[in-house]
């Protein structure tokens, strides 16, 4: 039986990679709940997708966030979209390690509710500082067992040595 | 030889109602009801362990017993004695628990809820023995107003009704950012869950965080995160609140705002993270 809240799987990049996927992932917990550091070779927002046995690459995924640069707050949205943008301007990734994120993955395995995603990023790089919050969908009430970081940008720019990303189980009693 | 008892004094309180027995790391934390008693003096409650006789003592539930033995199990019975030594019928027993090494992060308990829709989800005799608490929430409602895509989640600490609550919210929905807040309120009222607006199977989430809660001699503050998103519509909302009583959090309960019903697969789960 898995203890409440439980690592499952950390990677920390030695070199770049165009992508982070944890997989496999057990469906014995409640919550989901993955914390990061990075930045990207090249200016990029970071996205991700969720799946089951492979991620969900169609229009099924929305988002709602609100953020502040310093000098303004924004809210913007978008639906039926092909990943989940954490974010707007302020959720920018520079070649630089300050940028930090968290992602809840709500009741990720159940398979009577769609998925709903909370996330929070501190963006402390030169380029976009700023702080995001965000909720997002995947209009599917498929358990979720695989979800996959990348930047936005499908062109071999990477996420950059250094970065680390951690998965946990949250189980509820 | 005739023994003259103050009546007064002499009274007997009943025997208090045992509750539940929770385990910690080599403690149990004891739950009961009071004692009946007709009497003019005070009562003062004493938790004993079987096995091993440990006590634990004070004036109002729970008692934590301290000095057990992870991996022993225990049953606990409490006995109510007034200031003028005259001692109540002990309780039945309690149920059985065994103390073992806590991790720093424990689920506490988890409400669920069925095909009959709730007006009110609560958790009580919470332990005193984390840090901080944090309520992690899925919840669809059956608000049915037109146009609305969520609701309102009013949440208040040890049925404190009186208006003893702040709250403020940071909120966006897409298009806009807004602002809102009070003091002096009976809830503290934070933006969550889904409506009949929102397709069947969507559902609000939301992470409560309840710092401090059993600390004494402060507010307890709660700090929020909750949205609900469905391909149409959406907010994101940061929210802070504040429950104005330096009493140590023994209960939560939430409603929906409007009278409106938590309805089926809402589940809340309140999580104890040790300090």
């Amino acid at each position: 039986m898995p203890a409440t809240y439980e690592p499952i799987a950390t990677t920390t990049l030695s070199s770049g990679a165009t992508s982070v996927s944890f997989s496999s992932i057990s469906s014995a917990y409640t919550d989901l709940y993955i914390v990061g550091q990075t930045g990207c070779s090249t200016t990029d927002y970071l996205t991700f997708r969720v799946g089951n046995g492979s991620v969900d690459t169609g229009s099924n995924y929305s988002y709602t966030y609100a953020e502040g640069n310093g000098s303004g707050a924004t809210s913007g949205r978008s639906s039926s979209s092909s990943k989940f943008y954490v974010g707007a301007t302020a959720s920018i990734m520079n070649n630089s390690l300050d940028y930090s994120f968290y992602i809840n993955i709500m009741n990720y395995s159940n398979t009577t509710t769609r998925k709903t995603v909370l996330n929070r990023i501190a963006n402390n790089n030169s380029s976009f500082p700023g702080t995001t919050a965000s909720v997002g969908l995947w209009r599917s009430t498929s358990a979720i067992n695989i979800v996959t970081i990348s930047p936005d940008t499908n062109d071999g720019r990477t996420l950059i040595s250094g970065s680390i990303f951690t998965l946990y189980g949250i189980k509820a009693a | 030889m005739t023994r003259i008892i103050s009546i007064v004094g002499g009274m007997q309180p009943s025997a208090p109602t045992i509750g539940t027995a929770t385990a910690g790391d080599t403690t149990a934390s004891v739950a009961f009801t009071a004692s009946s008693y007709i009497g003019k003096g005070t009562i003062t409650y004493t938790a004993t362990s079987s096995p091993g006789g440990f006590t634990a003592t004070g004036a109002s539930s729970p008692l934590t017993v301290t000095g057990l033995t992870n991996g022993t199990a225990y049953t606990f019975t409490v006995v109510g004695t007034t200031n003028y030594g005259v001692a109540s019928v002990a309780s039945a027993a309690s149920n059985s628990i065994t103390p073992a090494t806590q991790s720093s992060y424990e689920s506490i308990a988890t409400v669920t809820v069925g095909g009959t829709s709730q007006s009110s989800i609560s958790f009580t005799s919470i332990p005193s023995t984390f840090k901080h608490l944090q309520l992690r929430a899925i919840s669809k409602t059956n608000r049915n107003d037109a146009g609305e895509y969520q609701t309102t989640l009013n949440m208040r600490f040890n049925s404190d009704s009186g208006s003893n609550y702040s709250y403020h919210r940071l909120i966006g929905n897409g298009s806009s950012i807004s602002a809102t807040g009070g003091g002096s309120v009976p809830y503290m009222y934070f933006y969550f869950g889904s409506s009949v607006t929102n397709p069947a199977n969507t559902f609000g989430v939301g992470v409560y965080d309840i710092l401090d809660y059993a600390n004494t001699n402060k507010y307890k503050t709660v700090r929020v995160l909750s949205g609900v998103e469905d391909n149409t519509y959406g907010t994101i909302n940061l929210g802070s609140g504040a429950w104005l009583n330096t009493n140590a959090v023994t209960s939560i309960s939430l409603i929906i705002d409007s009278a409106n019903d938590f309805t089926q697969y809402t589940q809340f789960a309140l999580y104890g993270i040790k300090g």
